[in-house]
């Protein structure tokens, strides 16, 4: 009953303004008093959970988010993508979908793809007659592929807060990533056949955009690019290094491509790109401390346990229970933020998972799935409103596509994920790594 | 002492991007050394990830102080973006930083509660016998400066919801802000 007035606590919280990190705290801070816990040593549990070699993958993969941004490798995918994707109609919109999922292999996060591809391409597609409510919508779903499409940091928290492993849940999400990749394509070539009308001014754009210098041109800049997810994920999967040191040399290698190749990048963004990543970093490790103390005391509390017993009391059976922590899950991610759903809900339905068969590497997919939808429906929404604003459009304008791709694309792959295990499975068992 | 808050604080806020900016480097730099030293010269250095998660726990808080400083804390902004009328908006604010001046103070006391227990029973890292009051500090660090920023905020959200409108004191300013309610 306590922990049930937690979350909903957590929920109030949030809503009501308060920082997510201190929102927790809150919860927190209620835990302590209705179960009467000894704070000697709760900070010091804390503390432990942070000094972990695993966790050290997350401010180097942010902080190479942040270098590949102002260092020229996004542009370079997007030019390349673009050329690849030319000639047909909806295109753009298509390389926009294969920019966020290249970008997602090298940097793991969502708002990284959002701002760099975002602000590049927003401008070019509405100039090309895509409304730019459905560009907004389209780019904060794709650009959840970041999540899915290894390495991501979402799957690095929750690996940290489970204890899996992190290369197998890498590998678990590859699959579904690349369905709602192939799901965003198609969408996009339908909804594009309908919505673009080749009006004068939409041909002067394509006109005007064609790249003098070719697609071989465009395939050498971007070369250095689409060699670091081939560095990151050969590395990781051919045993030359664990996430951690993968991490640190696709940062090694952003930062040579940035300084040296590109040349974008000046000793100026170079700092400022290195204090922008640890705010980002101490934002999560915050909430992440937090959520490490509220763990330790639901599970000495038993809360896990409890709620699985509830849960079973209701049901045993394992599709109902699935399609209810389906509809939990995207419920939660509607009203709270992504990282909160990885880090303490969805967690705590783990002991549940497991005592109806569901494979713990299996779940991550689940809950990675549920966050691409929750990240992007209202009223929350975080990286729907991110998109927006760098779309330059309202909110309102971009609900009604977001909702749509949500339906007919994001929610398919998520029950699909849900109910064959096999598409989560399958390459980690060839991986050797489940 | 309105310059000398401000002065105080941009001397601070330097000092923990020259922190966050090295503890970066000095991780990167780490982590690559022991890839290197593993594969060109088939060493295996002890100690070396000791070092880089220490560095990560000092470039965790201190990110944590300028996120908290900045007002970059991730927030889910639906309430206070559908408020339109100013003086609720204040208010709003205000509510909220008192909240977190309330659960500041809780982390401050986790905080003291945990340098008692390390005080009380010192340990050291298993590979360099690093103190871990080292690291440790930094969660410290953290606990205060976070309640410091988080007291600024509210004095300055109380101040424009209670302070004159037409106040001369500054609207936008934190730091003037709370000096002139306090001094």
């Amino acid at each position: 009953m306590e922990a049930l007035f937690g979350i909903l606590l957590l929920m109030a919280l949030m809503i009501f303004g308060v920082p997510v990190a201190w929102s927790f705290a809150g919860v927190l801070m209620f835990l302590v008093w209705a179960y009467d816990v000894n704070t000697a040593t709760l900070l010091l549990q804390g503390y432990r959970s942070l000094d972990s070699v695993i966790l050290l993958a997350l401010p180097l993969f942010v902080l190479a988010g942040y270098l590949m941004q102002s260092g020229g490798v996004a542009a370079r995918l997007i030019s390349f993508m673009s050329m690849m994707m030319r000639g047909r109609k909806g295109g753009l919109g298509a390389a926009l979908i294969g920019s966020s999922g290249v970008f997602g292999a090298i940097s793991g996060t969502a708002t990284a793809a959002v701002a760099s591809i975002g602000t590049i391409m927003g401008d070019p597609l509405a100039a090309r007659g895509y409304p730019r409510g459905y560009t907004s919508a389209m780019l904060g779903v794709s650009s959840l592929l970041g999540i899915l499409i290894p390495p991501s940091i979402t799957l690095i928290l929750f690996g940290v807060v489970t204890r899996q492993s992190i290369t197998a849940l890498f590998a678990a999400t590859i699959v579904p990533g690349l369905l709602l990749m192939v799901g965003l394509m198609i969408f996009n070539k339908i909804a594009t056949a309908r919505m673009l009308v080749d009006t004068p001014e939409r041909l002067a754009a394509i006109k005007a955009q064609k790249s003098p210098h070719g697609p071989m041109r465009a395939t050498i800049q971007a070369a250095p690019a689409l060699m670091m997810p081939v560095v990151i994920l050969g590395g990781i999967y051919g045993g030359v290094f664990t996430p951690t040191e993968a991490a640190a040399v696709a940062l090694f290698m952003a930062i040579l491509i940035g300084f040296f190749i590109y040349r974008d990048l000046t000793l100026s963004r170079f700092r400022q790109s290195l204090v922008e990543a640890g705010e980002t970093t101490g934002t999560i490790i915050l909430i992440l401390l937090f959520s490490f103390m509220i763990g330790r005391i639901m599970v000495a509390e038993s809360v896990p346990q409890e709620l699985t017993e509830a849960v079973t009391q209701v049901s045993e059976n394992k599709i109902l229970i699935l399609i209810l922590v389906n509809a939990f899950l995207i419920f939660v991610g509607m009203i709270m933020d992504d990282l909160s759903v990885t880090v303490v809900i969805a967690p705590l339905m783990m002991p549940l998972m497991m005592h109806h068969g569901v494979d713990p590497v299996h779940y991550a997919s689940i809950v990675a799935c549920s966050v691409v939808i929750g990240a992007n429906s209202p009223p929350v929404a975080p990286i729907l409103y991110m998109a927006c604003r760098i779309g330059k459009v309202s909110i309102h304008e971009a609900i009604k596509p977001a909702l749509q791709i949500i339906f007919y694309v994001a929610l398919p792959v998520m029950l699909m994920v849900t109910f064959v295990p096999e598409l989560s499975l399958f390459v980690p068992r060839l991986l050797g790594l489940h | 002492m309105v310059e000398f808050f401000r002065k105080l604080d941009s001397g601070l806020i330097g000092l923990l991007n020259i922190i966050v900016i090295v503890t970066s480097l000095a991780i990167t730099g780490l982590i690559l050394f022991l890839v290197a030293a593993r594969y060109f010269l088939g060493w295996s250095v002890v100690g070396v990830l000791e070092l880089a998660t220490l560095s990560a726990i000092w470039l965790y808080m201190c990110g944590a102080v300028v996120a908290a400083r900045n007002h970059q804390h991730l927030v889910v902004d639906f309430l206070s973006l559908s408020l339109t009328n100013p003086r609720t908006k204040a208010l709003h604010t205000f509510a909220v930083s008192l909240v977190m001046v309330v659960l500041s103070l809780f982390f401050l006391s986790l905080a003291s509660d945990m340098v008692a227990w390390s005080m009380k029973r010192p340990q050291t890292t298993a590979a360099l016998s690093i103190p871990l009051i080292i690291p440790q500090s930094a969660v410290v660090l953290a606990a205060i400066f976070c309640g410091v920023y988080a007291v600024r905020d509210a004095v300055a959200a109380g101040f424009s919801v209670f302070g004159r409108a037409s106040s001369n004191t500054g609207r936008t300013d934190p730091w003037k802000r709370f000096s002139a309610f306090f001094f």
